[in-house]
Parts: C-alpha cells; sequence; structure tokens
C-alpha cells in the first residue's frame, strides 16, 4: 500500500515537473536523476529497480521514445550511480551533487542523441538544468532519508543469533 | 552486497546489456501491452477524467455531427485536380484510396483498399481490371473472396502483388530512353518481385539482353506495358510500369539482374481509376469532400508543455482508433497516437518519427504532388518535414498548401495541414494548422458501421 501511495506520488512529481518545464524554464531539476540518484546511493538493487519500472512507465506517457527505451535509459543511469558508489564516500555530499550533476546531464544528452533529430534534448534541458539539479540533490536526499525513517513501515530486527547466547 | 542484491545487480547490468541495441535503434518501439500500462497512467494522472468517459459513452455524446466548412474552395479545387490526374486515355471509375497495407508477407505494402463499394455482381464484373493512377499501372482490381456481400469494399492488388498459391501476373512492357527517345527500345517480360528484392518488379527476360540502358546519356529508361492477346489480352499498352534498374557489372558493360522501380508509392495514392474496356463510358459521382464528413467530438483533458519538439493531447471521447485524424473544422491537427477505453493521446502532425501521406498544391491552385513525408519534430511556428517520396522532388515548396493524404480509414484525404514556408535541401518547414494549441473540444472522423 504504502508503495503505491509513493509511484502515485512520483506520478505527479513527474507530472509537476512537466507543467513547470512548460511554464517556469528549462532549469527546472530533473526529478528522474534525483531519484536515481537516491536509488543508486541509498538503496538496494532491487529497491532501484522496484522505482524504475513505475518511473519508465510515466516517462513513456509524458514524453517521447517508448517504454523499453525509458527502462534501458534509466537502467543504464541508475547503474552509473550504483557504481559511483561501490567506489566513492557515497554519504559526501559533493559526491551527491557531481552524481546529480553528471544524471541529469547523462539523460539529457541520450535523449537528444536517440530521440531528437537535431541533437538538442526534446525537454529542451541543458547544462543549467543539470547544475541546479546536482545543487538540489543533496538535500533533497536528506529529506527523502528522514521522510522514510519517520513515515515508513517500522524497520524490522533480525538478529544474527548471537544476542540470545 | 548480499547475494540478493548482487542476483538483481547483474539482471540490470544484463537487461541493459539486452535492450541496448534496441533503445539505439528503435527507442519508439512499444510493447503489447504497454498502451494500457500508459492508460492506467492516465487515468491516475487525471482521475477525473472517468467521469468524462462516462459522459462520452452516453449516447448523446457519440451523436455524429457535419464537420463544418471553412474553406470549401481549395478543397474542391483539390478533388478537382485529383480526378484530372487520372485522365488515362480510356474511360475510368474513379475510387478514392482508404489504406494501403501489405497482405503477400515481407511488410511491403502491396494491397489497397479502395472506398468504392459494390455489390456482387459489380465486384465479379470488374475483378481483375486494371487500376490506374494517371498513366501509371498500379495494380488490379482482385476478385471478391468467397464471402463476399453486397456493399463490400473493392480491393486492388498492386504490382508487386505476389499470391503463394497462384502463377505470379506477368507482362510484357517496352523500355525506352527517356533523354533519347531514338535509341533502340528494349522489350521485356517483368513480374512481381520476391518480397526480399530490392525493387518491386523484375525483369525476367530482356531483349537485346545486354543492352546498355545505364550510361548516363540513356538512362533512365522507362517502361511501358505493351499489348498483348496471350498474357494479358484487357491490359491496354503505353501504361507505365516504372523506371529501369539495373545491377552488374555496369563499368564493363555487363548486366546481371534488371528491375523496374514504380514511379508511385502506395502510400501517396490518393485517388486510383480502374479502367473500363473503351466500349463503357460510365463515371462513378464522387464521394462528397470531407467537408461534410460526420465526426465525433473529443474533449482535451491534459496537454504537454508548448514550446518543446514534441507535443502530446490527453482527449476522451468515443469511438477513437490508433492512427485518427483530429480535426476542428477541415483542418487537421494531429492523429491519434493509441486509444484504449475512452481515452486516447493524440501528437500534432511533424513530431518526429511519423509517417505521413500528403498532397502539395502550389499557390495558383494548378497542380498538386503527392508527398510521403516524415516529421522532424516541431519547430518555431510549425513542424518540420522530410521528403521520402518522390525520391527526386527537388522543386521548391514554399508558398503551396498541404492536405492530407490517405493514413488508414480514419485519416480522409484532402483535410487541410497547413502551408509551406521554408525548405532547406529535402527537408520543408509547415506552418502547420495543428502547432497552436489545440480548442477544449475537437473531433475525429466517424467511423462506418462494418469499420
Amino acid at each position: 500500500m504504502w508503495f503505491l501511495v509513493r509511484v502515485l506520488l512520483l506520478l505527479y512529481v513527474v507530472g509537476t515537473e512537466q507543467y513547470l518545464l512548460g511554464r517556469v524554464g528549462t532549469w527546472i531539476p530533473d526529478s528522474t536523476a534525483i531519484l536515481l540518484v537516491f536509488c543508486g546511493v541509498k538503496r538496494s538493487p532491487k529497491t532501484a529497480v522496484k522505482w524504475i519500472l513505475p518511473l519508465a512507465v510515466f516517462r513513456a506517457f509524458f514524453h517521447p521514445g517508448a517504454l523499453l527505451f525509458h527502462i534501458w535509459l534509466l537502467l543504464v543511469a541508475w547503474l552509473v550511480a550504483h557504481t559511483t558508489r561501490r567506489l566513492f564516500f557515497a554519504e559526501r555530499w559533493q559526491l551527491q551533487f557531481l552524481l546529480g550533476v553528471g544524471l541529469a546531464w547523462i539523460l539529457s544528452e541520450a535523449q537528444g542523441l536517440l530521440l531528437a533529430d537535431d541533437g538538442q534534448d526534446p525537454l529542451g534541458r541543458g547544462m543549467l538544468a543539470a547544475l541546479v539539479t546536482g545543487l538540489v540533490t543533496p538535500g533533497l536526499l536528506f529529506c527523502f532519508t528522514a521522510f522514510e525513517s519517520r513515515v515508513g513501515p517500522e524497520p524490522v530486527f533480525v538478529g544474527t543469533g548471537e544476542e540470545t547466547r | 552486497m548480499s547475494r540478493e542484491d548482487t542476483r538483481w545487480l547483474r539482471v540490470s547490468m544484463l537487461a541493459a546489456l539486452v535492450l541496448s541495441p534496441l533503445a539505439w535503434r528503435r527507442p519508439e518501439l512499444s510493447l503489447p501491452g504497454e498502451r494500457w500500462l500508459e492508460f492506467a497512467t492516465a487515468i491516475a494522472y487525471r482521475p477525473f477524467s472517468v467521469l468524462r468517459l462516462v459522459e462520452a459513452q452516453a449516447a448523446a455524446a457519440t451523436m455524429p455531427v457535419l464537420a463544418e466548412p471553412t474553406e470549401r474552395g481549395s478543397v474542391e479545387r483539390l478533388e478537382e485536380l485529383l480526378d484530372a490526374a487520372l485522365r488515362a486515355g480510356h474511360p475510368v471509375v474513379p475510387a478514392t484510396v482508404l489504406r494501403s497495407y501489405g497482405r503477400g508477407g515481407g511488410g511491403n505494402r502491396d494491397s489497397l483498399e479502395l472506398e468504392l463499394r459494390v455489390g456482387r455482381e459489380e465486384a465479379a464484373q470488374l475483378s481483375g481490371r486494371p487500376v490506374v493512377f494517371g498513366t501509371s499501372l498500379v495494380g488490379f482490381v482482385a476478385a471478391a473472396e468467397p464471402g463476399h456481400g453486397d456493399g463490400q469494399r473493392l480491393r486492388v492488388e498492386l504490382l508487386n502483388h505476389r499470391d503463394r498459391k497462384a502463377e505470379p501476373r506477368r507482362w510484357i512492357g517496352v523500355g525506352e530512353s527517356r533523354v533519347a527517345p531514338r535509341l533502340r527500345k528494349l522489350e521485356l517480360l517483368v513480374e512481381a518481385a520476391r518480397p526480399e528484392a530490392p525493387h518491386p518488379l523484375r525483369v525476367l527476360h530482356a531483349a537485346p539482353r545486354q543492352l546498355d540502358t545505364w550510361s548516363p546519356d540513356r538512362s533512365p529508361y522507362w517502361v511501358r506495358t505493351q499489348e498483348s492477346r496471350v498474357l494479358h489480352p484487357d491490359l491496354p499498352g503505353g501504361l507505365l510500369l516504372g523506371r529501369l534498374v539495373d545491377v552488374g557489372y555496369l563499368d564493363e558493360g555487363f548486366v546481371l539482374r534488371r528491375y523496374i522501380e514504380p514511379l508511385w508509392d502506395p502510400r501517396s495514392l490518393v485517388r486510383v481509376g480502374i479502367l473500363l474496356p473503351d466500349s463503357e463510358d460510365r463515371r462513378r459521382p464522387r464521394r462528397p469532400g470531407v467537408s461534410s464528413r460526420q465526426v465525433l467530438s473529443l474533449r482535451r483533458l491534459w496537454v504537454s508543455p508548448p514550446g518543446f519538439s514534441y507535443r502530446r493531447y490527453l482527449l476522451s471521447g468515443a469511438g477513437m482508433h490508433p492512427g485518427a485524424a483530429i480535426l476542428s473544422g477541415d483542418r487537421c491537427l494531429g492523429l491519434v497516437e493509441w486509444a484504449r477505453g475512452g481515452l486516447a493521446v493524440a501528437e500534432p502532425l511533424g513530431v518526429r518519427g511519423q509517417v505521413l501521406s500528403l498532397m502539395w498544391m502550389d499557390p495558383e491552385q494548378s497542380r498538386i504532388h503527392s508527398l510521403v513525408v516524415r516529421g522532424c519534430g516541431l519547430g518555431a511556428h510549425g513542424a518540420w518535414f522530410e521528403i521520402l517520396h518522390p525520391p527526386e522532388q527537388s522543386g521548391d515548396l514554399t508558398g503551396g498548401t498541404l492536405f492530407s493524404g490517405v493514413l488508414g480509414r480514419y485519416f480522409p484525404h484532402g483535410l487541410r495541414v497547413g502551408e509551406v514556408d521554408a525548405r532547406r535541401g529535402r527537408r520543408f518547414h509547415a506552418r502547420t494548422s495543428g502547432f497552436d494549441t489545440w480548442p477544449s473540444r475537437v473531433f475525429h472522423p466517424a467511423g462506418e458501421p462494418d469499420d
């Protein structure tokens, strides 16, 4: 149930981002990149895949490109974040900033390369949007983690058996 | 990392690897059930659309209305030019094309469905009659199928149609140089090529066999039919089959195979003529233009942000089909990408990857060209298109008006698409009718009872 509610929230985040892109400007941070950094840095591969699939469906509805293309794009971007986490200190805000910029740039360039004839991102995003995404990523990641620990289900402690001896 | 995490990581990497070629080559390729997922997304994003769906399903909302004519003059002129293009020097029955499709396998379009409805007897009479576009031979009226009832639509088998069970049709043709008509002519026996062949027709025999038809001072050779009492007694001579294409060691003067490339593309055919014997002369009344077509109303629920090279509209209404035209008056705004359960996503004409059949009419309204184009994305105040057919189209299209060609049963011809205002090589920019945000109420053509 909680997962469904959060998926619905994600849908409205992606929809609101679309609305703001047309009305406010193309520098609006990329919510997909932020979620992928969160999944890559803070979550296990199983959880990440669980989030990538609904996100790909939403992107196939809102953006050009079909579902398979979006699944591929999100998997590639998430693998970049996941591999980077294993090589560096994932808790450092500098790394999270760099990952935010990098993933937003990868998503924008890949969409421009594969979905547009002129090589421009169909959503009009450029380096400014990638930088803004990077700037907001560490703060949002902190908020997500805090939100999940307060609102989400209670974590179940599984002992090793050592403590009962 | 736990064993389960490692397994998920490996699966993800493998999936990314396997999907790479598909994502690079065909990013628009959708899965069979994908539209239902998008439908669920649309319902979740716009929950109030459920109420609209109920409204749309109600009988009052689905009553067809007549589209308001706005620019009857240019549409009528277009119809006149389409009829004039059918004059082949023989009596013809004009027929509007509803769609072109592939029946014979290989993915090639080898059949046309005509709008013309005939009774069982008339279908039997017309069966096998040649079908022309101008002086080009396009194909032959298909034999009525066993269950053919009265009022069924006629079907045309194009020249490249091959029936697996029957002997292929063969024609006798004569090739003549376009640049030097006094040069020796090439006599040919022609049949439909296999679907995997590079061109629709192949030459079985040519006499003289090694006649030079490829040198720059001789090429191109155009091939026309020749009368034959044995092979095709009903086919008049002089109908154009296409342009001769030679394959072989041409530099050394040796040709291995010859093919024929018709000058038309099945997607660009809007109106064709069924040739009648010279003793008969009957003209069927043309059906009324799109201005009096029955249409169904649609409501706009959501539109993607303006100013980008793509745009999507979420529409609700009854009876929508993928590929249907979205109209406002007699202007074509876009086409339906997918439709499920009363909801549809539509795109304006010209978004990247759309393949459309269009007709271009010059500013003086004296001639038309049939074009097959591919959308290259929305521009500053319209859309960019790339010309796919005809391959040698080089004239300046600027200033002309674009009308819709034939794109299936629910995408009628003769709808105003826009005006061409710039050209860059094989690409042109048009101020399209559907570029500005669509009104909250738009329409789509209503189907007929058996559609």
